[in-house]
Parts: C-alpha cells; sequence; structure tokens
C-alpha cells in the first residue's frame, strides 16, 4: 500500500512531457514523415509526370532497374563519392588550417575572420555564377592569371578531366567557413592552462597543437564531418549552375541524375527510388559516423 | 439545429453541386455568351511565364501599357531558357491555377500540355481576331495536333485546335561580321562547305583573334538546337514523319555530326566551347571572339545593342547555308501564348494575349523593344526593316524552317539523351558515329 501514489507520479514525471513534444511530433510527421513515406510508395510504382493519374504497381523494378538498368547510375554514384570525399576533406583540413590561424590573437584577425565568413552568406547559385566567369576558358580571370606566370590553362568547365575538379573547388570555396566556424567555436574551450603547461615544458606551437588542441577539437570534427558529408552528398545548385552535369555527364551527382529523371523523363518512380537509393547511403554514412564518435570519446564520471 | 451532422453534410453537398455546375457554366464556350465587360476585368491580377533573357525586357513596356488600358494586373513569372519547359510541366501536371498566361516553346509543349490549355477559337470567334495575319507556320505551332505533333495520318495542316497565340518568332539565323567578312573580302556563305572554309580563312587570318564560328556546346538544349540546322540541311532527322522511329541510323546523320563536331575540333570554334552556353556564347560575341553565329533571330538585337556588345552595328544576317545542292533548313522556335484551362481568370488572361499578339502591339514591340514579330506584316513596315535589316531573312527563314518535334518524350529525348551524345562527340569522348549510334538506340527505347 502506499506506494500507489508515488509510482503514478513517478509515471507523471516519466510521461509528463509528453504533451509537450505534441507540436514537433506533428511538424515532424507532416513535414518529414509523410514526404518519405509518400516517396517511398512512389518509388514502388510507375507513375509519369505527364500523367499523374495513373499509378502502377510495380514492386522493386525502379530499384532494380536503376542498379542494373540504368547506365547512368553507377557512373553518378562515382561522381559523387569523389565530389562528397575529396571536397569534405579539403573543406576540414582547410577549415583546421585556417581557423588556428585566425585563433592567433594579432591585428587584423577579427576581420580576417568576417572576410572568412564571407562565403557563407553568398548564395549557391551567385556564387556559381561567378565562378563560371571566372572559369570562362576564353575570357575567364583564371586562365588570365595563370598565362601571366606562363601557365595554359585548361578549359575548366569543358574537358571532362577537369570540370569535376572544377566544381569541386567551387564547393571547398564556399563551405570551408562552416568548418572554420565550428573549428573556431571549439578552440575557445581549449583550456589555456594546459597549453601553458606544455609550453612550460617545452613543447612549441606546432606540438601543443598536435598533441593538446586537436584531441580537444575531436567532438568539433565529428559534427563537420557528418553535416558536411550529408550535406556534398545531396549538394545540387552549385554543380546545377556550373555545369548541369556536362560535359559529357563527368560532374553528374546523384542529385542532378534525379532531377533529371523526374523531370526531363518524367519518371517519378525511377526519380524516388534514386532518392531512396541517396536516403539510405545517407543513412549508412551518418550511422559510421556516430559509431565512431562513440568509440573515441573518453567516457566521463566513470573511473 | 441547423447544425446537426445531417444538415451539415446536405449544406456541403449542395454547395459542391453548385460549385460543380458553376464550373460547368465558366467552362462553357465564351462564343454564346457576350464579351465581359472591359471593367469586370479590371483590378485583376494574371501570371504569365516567360523566358528571363530577351523575351522579358521584350515584353514588359507592352504589358505595362495593358496594365495602363485595361486595369488589368500582370506577374510575370521567369525561368532561364533551358528551364521553363519542365518548370511549365510541373504547373500543368498538378493541374495548378497558379500560371493564367503560359508561354509555350512550340510543338514540344504542345505534345505534353495541350491537355491544359483552354481551346482559344471560341474566344477568337467572339472577339473576330483575324488568325490569317500571322506566318503560317507560327501560327500552326500553337495548334494541337499540327504539323509538327504526333498525328493521325491526313492529318491537313491549319485543321488543329488553336491553343495559342505566337508572340514572338525565332528561326535560326546566320547572325555575321560585316567588317570581318569585308576584311577578308568573304560574302556570306552559301553552303555548309563554304561556311566551314570561311572559318577557316578567319581563325587562321586572325590567329585565333576571331574564331570563325561560336557554337553553344555545353550539354544543354542549345548544342542540339545548333546541330539541328546541320542535321535537317544534310538532309536526316531524328525522327520517321510520323515522330514514332528514330531515324539516327542514317549515314547523313553521322556525316552532319561529324560536320559540327570538326567546327570546333578543327579548332574553328572557340576553345571554351563545350562549356559554352547560351550567355557565355553571346559574351564571347559581343566581345568580339567570333565571326559568325547560326541562332535565333531576337539575338540579333542582343550583338548589336550598343550598351552591352562591342560589336554592336557589325552584325548582319543571311540564311542557314544549304547542303549537296538544298537549301539549309533552320530550326524555328517560337513562342504561343495559351490560357490556363484550370485559370480562374481566363477571360482577363485572353485579353492580354489578344493584346500582345495584336498587329499593333507586335509592330510597337518589334520596332521599340527588339521582340520578333509573328505577324507578317510587320516584316514590310519601313521603320522596321530600316531599324532591323536582318528581319527580311528572319521572315524567309520562318516560313522554309522546321520547328523542333512534338511528342510526348521530346524533352528526355532532346536535352538527356541528344544533349550528352553531342557533348560527348564533341569534346572527343565518343567518335560521332558512335554518339549517333547510342542515340538512335537510346531514342528507339524511349519511343518505345
Amino acid at each position: 500500500m502506499g506506494h500507489g501514489p508515488t509510482q503514478s507520479r513517478r509515471r507523471q514525471e516519466r510521461w509528463g512531457f509528453a504533451p509537450y513534444l505534441l507540436p514537433a511530433i506533428l511538424v515532424l510527421a507532416v513535414a518529414l514523415l509523410y514526404p518519405l513515406t509518400y516517396s517511398l510508395y512512389t518509388s514502388f510504382h510507375e507513375v509519369s509526370l505527364y500523367d499523374l493519374s495513373r499509378w502502377d504497381f510495380v514492386g522493386i523494378d525502379n530499384y532494380t532497374n536503376l542498379l542494373f538498368g540504368n547506365p547512368a547510375f553507377w557512373p553518378s554514384l562515382r561522381v559523387t563519392g569523389i565530389f562528397t570525399v575529396v571536397s569534405v576533406f579539403l573543406e576540414v583540413v582547410l577549415g583546421l588550417a585556417i581557423a588556428l590561424l585566425l585563433n592567433i590573437a594579432i591585428r587584423g584577425s577579427k576581420l580576417a575572420r568576417t572576410v572568412v565568413l564571407l562565403p557563407m552568406m553568398l548564395t549557391p547559385i551567385v556564387i556559381s555564377l561567378i565562378w563560371k566567369m571566372l572559369f570562362n576558358g576564353d575570357v575567364g580571370l583564371l586562365n588570365y592569371g595563370l598565362s601571366t606566370v606562363g601557365i595554359d590553362g585548361p578549359q575548366w568547365l569543358g574537358d571532362t578531366s577537369w570540370a569535376l575538379t572544377a566544381v569541386i573547388v567551387v564547393e571547398v570555396w564556399q563551405n570551408t567557413s562552416y568548418a572554420v566556424l565550428i573549428f573556431l567555436a571549439a578552440l575557445q574551450g581549449v583550456p589555456d592552462d594546459v597549453i601553458e603547461a606544455a609550453h612550460v615544458d617545452g613543447a612549441g606551437w606546432w606540438r601543443s597543437t598536435w598533441h593538446i588542441v586537436i584531441p580537444f577539437l575531436r567532438p568539433a570534427l565529428v559534427i563537420v564531418l557528418i553535416i558536411r558529408t550529408l550535406f556534398a552528398f545531396r549538394a545540387f545548385e552549385t554543380v546545377f549552375a556550373l555545369t548541369s552535369g556536362g560535359p559529357a555527364d563527368s560532374t553528374l551527382i546523384l542529385s542532378l541524375f534525379l532531377q533529371r529523371t523526374a523531370f526531363r523523363s518524367f519518371d517519378l518512380g525511377e526519380a524516388s527510388a534514386i532518392g531512396w537509393v541517396m536516403f539510405l547511403l545517407a543513412l549508412a554514412i551518418s550511422v559510421v559516423y556516430l559509431l565512431a564518435l562513440r568509440e573515441r570519446t573518453p567516457k566521463r564520471g566513470r573511473r | 439545429m441547423s447544425d446537426s451532422p445531417s444538415a451539415r453534410r446536405r449544406a456541403i453537398t449542395a454547395l459542391s453541386a453548385i460549385g460543380i455546375v458553376a464550373l460547368a457554366v465558366s467552362g462553357c464556350a465564351p462564343s454564346s455568351e457576350p464579351a465581359p465587360d472591359p471593367s469586370d476585368l479590371a483590378g485583376q491580377t494574371i501570371r504569365m511565364t516567360v523566358v528571363q533573357a530577351g523575351f522579358r525586357p521584350a515584353m514588359e513596356p507592352a504589358i505595362a501599357r495593358f496594365t495602363e488600358e485595361t486595369g488589368i494586373k500582370v506577374e510575370l513569372v521567369g525561368y532561364g531558357g533551358d528551364q521553363i519547359q519542365e518548370k511549365t510541366q510541373l504547373e500543368v501536371s498538378s493541374r495548378s491555377s497558379n500560371i493564367d498566361v503560359y508561354a509555350l516553346d512550340g510543338p514540344p509543349y504542345m505534345a505534353t500540355m495541350h491537355d491544359a490549355l483552354e481551346p482559344l477559337q471560341p474566344y477568337v470567334d467572339r472577339d473576330g481576331v483575324d488568325l490569317d495575319v500571322y506566318i503560317p507556320s507560327m501560327l500552326e505551332m500553337g495548334r494541337y495536333p499540327s504539323d509538327f505533333t504526333q498525328k493521325e495520318a491526313g492529318y491537313k495542316s491549319g485543321t488543329g485546335e488553336v491553343l495559342g497565340l505566337p508572340v514572338r518568332i525565332g528561326p535560326h539565323i546566320l547572325h555575321y561580321r560585316k567588317d570581318i567578312f569585308e576584311q577578308f573580302g568573304l560574302e556570306a556563305p552559301k553552303t555548309l562547305d563554304e561556311l566551314r572554309e570561311q572559318a577557316k580563312t578567319i581563325t587562321e587570318g586572325t590567329n585565333g583573334e576571331v574564331y570563325g564560328v561560336a557554337l553553344e556546346g555545353a550539354q544543354s538544349l542549345y548544342i542540339v538546337l545548333q546541330w539541328y540546322d546541320i542535321l535537317w540541311s544534310f538532309g536526316a532527322d531524328v525522327f520517321d514523319e510520323t515522330l514514332t522511329k528514330a531515324t539516327l541510323d542514317d549515314p547523313r546523320a553521322v556525316e552532319a555530326t561529324e560536320y559540327f563536331v570538326n567546327l570546333y575540333q578543327d579548332g574553328y570554334a572557340p576553345p571554351s566551347t563545350p562549356s559554352a552556353d547560351l550567355d557565355a556564347a553571346v559574351a564571347l560575341l559581343q566581345q568580339g571572339s567570333a565571326a559568325m553565329y547560326p541562332e535565333y533571330f531576337p539575338r540579333h538585337a542582343v550583338l548589336n545593342d550598343p550598351e552591352a556588345s562591342k560589336t554592336a552595328g557589325q552584325w548582319i544576317a543571311a540564311p542557314i547555308p544549304g547542303n549537296d545542292g538544298n537549301p539549309g533548313v533552320a530550326v524555328v522556335t517560337g513562342w504561343s501564348l495559351g490560357v490556363n484551362k484550370y485559370s480562374e481568370h481566363k477571360d482577363a488572361a485572353w485579353e492580354l494575349i489578344k493584346f500582345l499578339t495584336s498587329p499593333e502591339v507586335q509592330l510597337s514591340m518589334a520596332v521599340e523593344n527588339g521582340n520578333a514579330p509573328t505577324v507578317a506584316s510587320v516584316y514590310e513596315d519601313a521603320k522596321y526593316q530600316e531599324l532591323v535589316p536582318a528581319a527580311a531573312v528572319a521572315l524567309e527563314a520562318a516560313q522554309s524552317s522546321k520547328a523542333r518535334s512534338g511528342l510526348p518524350g521530346i524533352l528526355e529525348i532532346e536535352q538527356t539523351i541528344l544533349a550528352f551524345e553531342l557533348n560527348a562527340a564533341l569534346v572527343g569522348d565518343k567518335t560521332p558515329a558512335q554518339a549517333m549510334k547510342d542515340a538512335q538506340q537510346r531514342i528507339t527505347d524511349v519511343l518505345k
């Protein structure tokens, strides 16, 4: 006896928050769950944008056709893979380097911080249009600059062996500032006393950075990796405005391939299948990152 | 009491019945009714799609005048030239009433959008609009079915339903530089072979300062349109007459593609050609980097615009040259305006179309805003002839050229398959023969 009320109070404590979650759950259901289920449903049907009244159930045909019948899928996955891995790697390395430099308090470092964050404030389309002019092989500034030092620049956007590089350059240029921002914030949390102690013990800037600062940045690193990988994986505007996938499909990332399937071939079923393959891949990447994070973070509160 | 569920249900049923009746009434042919009182339309706002570059600035002043005269407000929804088709298709497929007036680029649009367009004949009859003022091929492009779409055997030109009235014409013509041609003692090329020779002379004679010809080689619709001129002038085509079979296995298709690709690979087109889209090509020409440009007639005004172009005043025009003793067959694209069947402002939408396609406004837009007119008599206007000497060439081209094909898979065929294959051939990833073989195979798959 007597434990009845306690139990109900405990239940109330445990579930009392539920009503407050309801709005969030509703928003998520409408904004996330519905489109997800709807596109999953679509991916099992043959449906054309031209005639939305006909839905023919085709089972997993869209998926098998995509993976084994569509000649553009695997090359597109490869392009997306290279684009994502290379741009995220460069963003992290450059972002870390720039953040460490900006963290040294010298005159003008505040101004430099603002300048570094500028690309984040511009629209991707605008950035791409500017870069498109810079990259122009005939009248572009980039090749003009190269020619003044005696280098005959390539046709950046018109050469199948350079276009992907050019696209990655723009992606990195735009998004490194995100990495800088996160790393800079994390650097503020690195305790000065530990570093000072290291300096007293004779460690130089390089050693103290490598052995003390960078380990402190690990959680920030994981955040940058996850966010940037997922965003690069589903990038669209930059490549769309720069090359639209050309020349000869050499920059056809998956999101462009999806857009092309949906709005040029009008094949909504297969486009949804591409969307779901992308979603599952993104999910897999996130899980891998999260597992890596869990293993490496020292458990606090245990001895 | 009246709040009981059954009463409410009855009310809803009644209301929907009224709605259906109202819909049926508003869907009736307007010819059976008197024209609406113009003052009823004042204050309405209608939305019209346009291509952002060229098209929009050509229409804007006339549209402002329309609003002044009628009180009907017009919002323009602008898209890039290579996106407007898919954006329009999205609106059409969702049966949205968002847009009242659709800009329609000929048969490819008609093929997939004709169901969503209001038949205009009743409006034409009601208001006594004379359809004979238009260049016949331009009017035909606004019909479905038409000479250029899939149709039943025995279709007679000019008998398809009128779904759009022509507002802006665009046959391909050869824009070329008067000064450069004079410098080298050349005259406009009569054949494609001659064009290549001249391109060579100019490129070599200027040490590559000025290239012979500018092409839009990027992987997009524009490379396909420029290739059509060559393909058709070689006597080949993408489809047979019924638009049900691919015919790129014709050896002439390979020859035409070789000719096209070689203009670039032999060095007579600028090195940036494989990434050149419309804007890049125009920028290059305005800078003076190329001497010939087979493109859309309305580009002429842009090239000769003293505010934008260093080469303004030097551009004159000739027809697309022929091949093998035959005259050239250029692609003609041209914009019609149609009324969205699901629009809530059909009468106001029609008023705008009637206004913009009228002979009087076609003349003023041609003279004042550089629009390329669809009304034949405008081309005889002395002021217009003096202002745009290329107009006579354009009129002739419009009458002898060929429109893009109107069939449901055309967007995929042109912009995914042909754009890729041609661009791949241009950059040397494939031989022209291989590109045509692959295109033939892939188009055949789409047509199945």
